[in-house]
């Protein structure tokens, strides 16, 4: 179980670093991907708004793009 | 479920603005907020927050937070080495654990505690497309402090195929509640790492970590453990280890499957030294209506996680580290989440709401239904199963 997060998170770079290889896109190609709704947390106020309450009835925290920071972490 | 009282935190790295996409130069944001669920927990909190671009590539933001809280728990009094379980001397309770949320007779209208958390930074873009930032953030409360730091880096390579961001954040709290004679700090410290991939003109996937070590007081000063012994029982103060080293990595892709329309689907491992693991799912689809004056989303989420390798529903007899803490036992949990945004093309259009439409304004509303299922009842509601929604409505403005 303890080998379980370097593996995957090797497994991400690696995935990540394969997809890099694969394709480039050039400015002029990416209107799609500058449509607000492709936007990873386009509005991170929000999206705290929504995460941080579920901070404090669940006992796990991070990896997902923001982070918290101050109290209630224990 | 008093951790609530030691407030809502901010998140002080966002990965947004990757991709070329920039972050807005002048923005104001007022959300009216609201979570309220079964265990009579209800917190309203309003935030502000304003951008404003103060150089040709500096930007400062700051932000202001206060939210109230009232909470059933913080009513009751458990009495511990000669003090309540309450939040503050002069509140009046219940005694009895056992006693069911909506049981006693404390009133409703006010609110039990109220904190106030006021946010300030500055970014700053570098070479071709970086952006590094520095943030500082102070929150306060009658029995609680918080100070904290952060900061980040974001460059771009690749023509931009390729964003990667680290992060660091550090805060020191200190926790001294009204009910007891000391004082004890908690110091925290995260890095985080992501990196944003373009994978083809209609997809980009996201990787985020995070490592994070807390140490110091890191137990809930107003919970109690009931440690039975045959008829009779006593209450202790929780106690818990001092250090904790938690990990957490997650890996997201954005598809935009039509012109209009776009589905994200995402999942995160967490583990940490108190043998606390989870893993979470989740997937959310978005589509624009109106010529994008009007956007949709409805999403989900699903999450398991093991207990903390210490908790027990009840103990029978004194041990070195007791915690009732639901977030530290096993549970399932589902999400089911709504998303709406109307720009001010469509506002002007809709009665009561077109008196928010100035140029490059948007109104924004969220709600979120969620359910908690654990194994044993809460120690203080007795119930198993959560049952909450988070509400928010938001007016943003770009000048």
């Amino acid at each position: 179980m303890a080998r379980r997060l370097p593996v995957f998170l090797l497994f991400c770079i690696l995935l990540l670093s394969l997809a890099s290889g694969c394709a480039r896109v050039q400015p002029w190609q990416r209107e799609d991907l500058s449509d607000p709704i492709m936007i990873f947390d386009e509005n991170p106020i929000e999206k705290g708004i929504r995460e941080h309450p579920l901070d404090y009835r669940e006992g796990s925290s991070g990896g997902t793009g923001s982070q918290s920071g101050g109290c209630g972490c224990g | 479920m008093g951790d609530f009282r030691r407030g809502l935190a901010i998140w002080l790295l966002a990965s947004s603005s990757l991709l070329g996409q920039s972050e807005a130069d002048n923005e104001l944001q007022v959300n009216f907020n609201g979570y309220f669920d079964n265990f009579r927990v209800h917190i309203l909190y309003p935030t502000l927050s304003l951008t404003k671009k103060i150089g040709a590539s500096t930007r400062f933001n700051g932000r202001y937070l206060v939210d109230a809280i009232t909470a059933a728990s913080m009513r009751s009094r458990f009495e511990v080495d000669g003090v309540t379980s309450a939040t503050a001397r002069s509140v009046d309770g219940v005694t009895s654990a056992s006693q069911r949320a909506g049981e006693d007779s404390a009133p409703e209208a006010t609110w039990d505690e109220v904190r106030h958390e006021f946010g300030a930074g500055l970014s700053r873009d570098f070479g071709r497309g970086g952006t590094a930032s520095a943030n500082g953030l102070y929150s306060t409360e009658h029995d609680y402090s918080s100070k904290t730091l952060a900061g980040s880096v974001t460059y771009p390579f690749a023509k931009k195929n390729t964003v990667i961001q680290i992060g660091a954040v550090r805060s020191w709290d200190l926790s001294f509640p009204d009910t007891r004679t000391w004082s004890k700090a908690k110091d925290a410290a995260t890095l985080s790492f992501g990196i944003t991939q373009v994978l083809n003109p209609r997809a980009v996937a996201q990787l985020d970590a995070s490592f994070t070590s807390n140490k110091g007081f890191l137990s809930d000063p107003y919970q109690v453990v009931r440690v039975i012994d045959g008829y009779s029982f006593r209450t202790y103060n929780t106690a818990v280890p001092d250090r904790r080293f938690r990990n957490a990595v997650g890996m997201r892709v954005n598809f935009k499957t039509t012109s209009t329309s776009s589905i994200q689907v995402g999942y995160r491992y967490y583990r940490d030294d108190w043998k606390i693991e989870s893993n979470t799912v989740h997937a959310m689809v978005q589509r624009h209506f109106l010529d994008k004056g009007l956007t949709l989303g409805i999403g989900g989420r699903h999450y398991t996680q093991s207990k903390a390798y210490f908790f027990k529903p009840s103990y029978p007899s004194v041990e070195e580290f007791m915690t009732v803490d639901s977030k530290l036992n096993s549970c399932v949990s589902d999400e089911l989440q709504f998303k709406l945004e109307i720009q001010s093309d469509v506002l002007k259009t809709i009665p009561i709401l077109s008196i928010l439409a100035a140029d490059n304004s948007a109104f924004l509303a969220d709600l979120d239904l969620y359910h908690r299922r654990t194994p044993t009842p809460d120690w203080f509601s007795r119930y198993r199963d959560l049952y909450a929604y988070i509400l928010s409505f938001g007016w943003r403005v770009r000048f």
